[in-house]
């Protein structure tokens, strides 16, 4: 099975006035059609700007730096602006992470829906768009979709301003969608709905899925397969089954330990000791190595490079191999 | 403040202005023109209103072209023979001290309203606010021309206009920064010890509105030269007897048909100059206070 | 909404009042208001009806009345200059004065909001910054100063455009104007290229700002995300969003126009109401200057009012009340 997204060694870089700030950096990871992988991290660990960078969205100061990103045979680096907008919204499409500012405020629902289909579709009717997204809207479980597609952005809540979003998303029939954080500003009992609602539009769409998060639990329920980005860099990625109930690099460890659960009531909740390392002065070895337990000397001086798990699973660690 | 900090801070403010070279060049502009405008009296070559040395004869000669007694005009002569360069001196002088007396009245009154209103607040605040608004919603040379229309014309109602049209806006600034001080906790303290309301307004809450009221200040006095240039070509502002530029420019306009260019074109670009400069001065100085640009 | 505008509407004649009692009070205060209706030379007796009819005699109170009342029926007496009634007079010339208005913000929005949407979108380009500075000019030079220049070169020296006066009318959907003939053209040109010169740098200032404000919201973003083409994200997402507070700003800004147009008809012997006035008040012809000022107050008045209505109009936020949040 041929994979429809391939990111090779992709590293985004920032060039700011106080230094050069590496996103991304050095990042691989693939997903097969149909697949829901997700993409773990806390913020600032660049998982935003990997899916900013897929699009072809990153402004100055930013810009990539090297790497390769194929969609389906297409170097998405190489093709004219034009084919990009082709695939915009149409093949790969995006949820953003905050709900109140993705919709322009002036701009009525039934404008930006029918916008993004006849960006793609110079020859459909009114009608026949208005149809499509009408439906959409009733696909996302908001009701009485006729009013609400004659309404502003500003008379929805969050919760169904995320779900205009995905609508939105689904309009083209795209073959990949890059979600980021499309549930973290939503009401928790909205949430499960949202997640519930996804899975199963995607599976039975055959639409591939990349879930950008920091929340390990949601991710959980319903990836195949997840990546664990830190400080711009994946150090961990394999199936999901692996990587929650036998995680093997530190940190999966500590963000899986992390996660509060009815499990551990009474206990206290875990964390992992310091900090994420400021991204202007990265140290020289592992980025991981001062709150890693299993830190040796070499990981101050030398930065780890990806390599094959016995299990299939990919990890970035001096010291594990060694351990098993 | 010591003596030191004094300097430090004197310094700070100049490492920070001279980043942005146009404005330092504006700065040395202003600086000129300002020499020129105290200093006319003595460095004019001749004095265009003595009436003893100005002659018909000598009327609308063009720039450094002789006269017949061998004097070389430099930028040529107006209608009544007068020397422009000089008169360029004189109506720099005048421009400039109506442009920045009534900008100093304005500010004294602006401010005296502005933080008082912040100071004291509600129905006194709404009520001075209110009025500076609506003031501010006219368009300053309607309101110029309001008071000449009702009081006439002359130096010192041209002076009242002016601070009448500028007043608003040194109000509207005071208040804003006098809010933010106003509600800082050492003067409700202060005002439990009826330390005296004038006192703590003006040693400290005044020192605070200092930075926002002078950038106000560079650009609104750029505006009043501006206006009062306008008033006097329309033969409203100043009199006949203090010709500031704005009228020499009103005088010159008659020979434009005529082609005798220098006579408007010279004292329009003195004008402009002043006023640009300043301008750029007030750019640069708004930018440098300005928080949300601070690095 | 409607509580909105009934309060302003309340707010506006509050302010007519206010400015009617100013104008009252200054007249009678400074000058010798009965002088106001008639002029100073006349003979003794007839100086003594006027007092007589107009009731100079009678308390101030009475008097003011007396003056609303001739206010709200149009009587503001006669010019002394020309001897018709004031009223009359100065709006036979206010279409003249409109119609340079219009055109002047016309062209100032035509240069000003492609030029202030490019400085803003591409702050960082020499072009970009060479417009900021040339807009710093704009509103340094003084509107009579540019306009005598304008004259100079256009109509003395190149002789491509007249210098004075209104050209020909012409009639288009039951409206008179000159601009609907070429010579009517041909001389409204310079007056309002001249006239909008001091207005555009503010507009253009103001469209960058604006710019460079929205074109890093999220929204715009995701617009781009959807596959828009650029024009579109441009001309429909970027624009709907900073033309409010422009439109604001515009309606502002006409009143202002008309307000300079004062300067520009003098130097182009634009035969508008602001040369009346300033005609009037170097004659000193004061019911023409009383009812100018009046008219011209409550036009602001309104203008503002109407500003105000189509700001919440234009932005869907304030014109419909938001469910949650």
């Amino acid at each position: 099975m041929k994979p429809i997204l391939e990111v090779e060694n992709l590293k985004t870089y920032f060039f700011t006035k106080e230094g050069v700030v590496k996103a991304v950096d050095d990042i691989s990871f693939h997903i097969n059609p149909g697949e829901i992988v997700g993409l773990v991290g806390e913020s600032g660990s660049g998982k935003t700007i990997t899916g900013f960078s897929i699009l072809g969205l990153i402004d100055s100061p930013g810009k990539i730096v090297s790497g390769n990103i194929k969609f389906k045979d297409l170097d998405l680096q190489k093709i004219s602006a034009k084919q990009m907008q082709d695939i915009r919204g149409n093949r790969i499409a995006m949820i953003f992470q905050d709900p109140m500012m993705t919709l322009n405020p002036v701009l009525r629902i039934e404008t930006q829906m029918i916008e993004t289909i006849k960006a793609h579709n110079k020859t459909i009717s009114q009608q026949d768009a208005y149809n499509t997204c009408r439906d959409a809207l009733g696909l996302v479980g908001i009701s009485s979709p006729d009013e609400r597609m004659k309404a502003y952005p500003h008379q929805f809540s969050g919760g169904m301003r995320q779900r205009v979003s995905i609508a939105i998303a689904l309009l083209n029939k795209p073959d990949l969608i890059i979600a980021d954080e499309p549930t973290t500003a939503l009401d928790v009992t909205i949430q499960g709905q949202v997640i519930f609602e996804m899975q199963k539009l995607c599976k039975e769409s055959g639409t591939a899925l990349l879930w950008v998060t920091h929340d390990l639990a949601v991710v959980a329920g319903i990836t195949d397969r997840i990546s664990v980005m830190y400080a711009g860099r994946i150090i961990e990625q394999g199936s999901t089954d692996k990587i929650i109930n036998q995680p093997l690099h530190p940190y999966t460890q500590g963000l899986i330990k992390s996660v509060p659960s009815k499990n551990k009531k009474g206990e206290k909740l875990h964390q992992i000791d310091g900090m994420v390392p400021s991204m202007f002065s990265l140290p020289k070895g592992c980025a991981f190595e001062e709150r890693c337990y299993l830190r040796s000397e070499q990981c101050k001086q030398e930065e780890p490079s990806e390599t094959q798990h016995t299990d299939g699973r990919f990890l970035r660690c001096l010291n594990i191999g060694k351990q098993t | 403040m010591t003596q030191n900090n004094k300097y430090e801070l004197l310094a700070k403010i100049w490492s920070e202005f001279s980043e942005n070279k146009i404005a330092v060049v504006a700065l040395v502009c202003f600086s000129i023109i300002l020499f020129v405008a105290v200093f006319a009296s003595v460095i004019s070559p001749t004095d265009p209103y003595d009436l003893a040395t100005v002659t018909i004869m000598n009327s609308r000669l063009p720039p450094l072209e002789e006269d017949f007694s061998g004097n070389v005009y430099w930028l040529g002569t107006d209608g009544a023979g007068r020397d422009m360069l000089s008169a360029i001196f004189y109506g720099l002088r005048i421009s400039l001290s109506v442009g920045v007396l009534s900008g100093i009245f304005a500010l004294i009154v602006g401010a005296f309203f502005g933080i008082s209103a912040a100071y004291f607040g509600g129905r006194y605040e709404t009520l001075i606010m209110r009025i500076a608004d609506i003031q501010l919603s006219f368009p300053s040379i309607l309101v110029a021309l309001i008071i000449l229309a009702a009081f006439g014309k002359g130096v010192e109602k041209t002076i009242f206009a002016l601070v009448l049209v500028q007043w608003a806006y040194y109000a509207r600034t005071a208040r804003a920064s006098a809010l933010v001080e106003s509600r800082k906790e050492y003067v409700d303290a202060a005002r439990c010890l009826s330390l005296g309301n004038l006192r703590i307004m003006l040693n400290h809450i005044l020192p605070n509105c200092i930075p926002p009221l002078i950038v106000v200040g560079t650009l609104q006095t750029a505006h009043a030269i501006s206006l009062e240039a306008t008033l006097s070509f329309l033969g409203l502002g100043l009199p006949q007897t203090e010709p500031s530029l704005g009228l020499l420019i009103g005088n010159g306009f008659e020979y434009v048909h005529t082609g005798d260019y220098w006579i408007s074109i010279f004292p329009g670009i003195a004008l402009l100059i002043t006023i640009v400069s300043i301008n750029l001065v007030g750019d640069q100085l708004r930018d440098m206070f300005n928080p949300r640009l601070k690095r | 909404m409607t509580v909105y505008i009934l309060q302003r509407t309340l707010q506006s004649f509050v302010v007519l009042f206010v400015m009617s009692l100013i104008v009252f009070c200054g007249v009678n205060l400074i000058g010798d208001p009965i002088y106001m209706m008639i002029s100073p030379e006349s003979e003794p007796a007839e100086i003594e009806r006027v007092i007589k009819e107009f009731g100079f005699d009678r308390p101030v109170l009475e008097q003011y009345w007396f003056f609303l009342k001739n206010v709200a029926s149009g009587d503001f007496g006669r010019s002394f200059v020309q001897g018709i009634p004031a009223l009359p007079l100065i709006l036979e010339r206010f279409p003249a004065t409109i119609e340079l208005a219009v055109f002047s913000l016309f062209i100032s929005l035509v240069i000003a909001l492609p030029l202030g949407v490019y400085a803003g979108l591409y702050p960082e380009r020499k072009s970009s910054k060479i417009i900021m500075s040339g807009s710093i000019l704009g509103f340094s030079m003084p509107t009579f100063w540019v306009g005598i220049m304008l004259i100079m070169l256009f109509a003395v020296k190149l002789d491509w455009l007249p210098s004075t006066g209104r050209g020909e009318l012409g009639t288009f959907l039951g409206i008179e104007s000159s601009l609907f003939t070429l010579n009517g053209l041909s001389h409204i040109f310079l007056p309002a290229l001249n006239l909008a010169l001091f207005k555009l740098s503010s507009v253009l200032r103001l469209t960058r700002a604006g710019t460079r404000e929205v074109i890093l919201q999220d929204y715009i973003k995701f617009a781009r995300a959807k596959g828009l083409s650029h024009s579109r994200v441009i001309n429909v997402h970027l624009l709907k969003n900073i033309l409010i507070p422009i439109v604001t700003v515009i309606g502002l800004e006409f009143g202002s126009l008309v307000a300079f147009s004062t300067v520009t008809e003098t130097v182009f012997a634009w035969p508008g109401a602001g040369k009346l006035i300033i005609d009037s008040v170097y004659n000193l012809d004061r019911p023409v200057i009383v009812a100018y000022l009046i008219i011209i107050v409550a036009f602001f008045v309104f203008l503002n009012l109407i500003v105000d209505i189509l700001y919440s109009f234009l932005d869907p936020r304030v014109r419909i009340k938001g469910s949650s949040e």
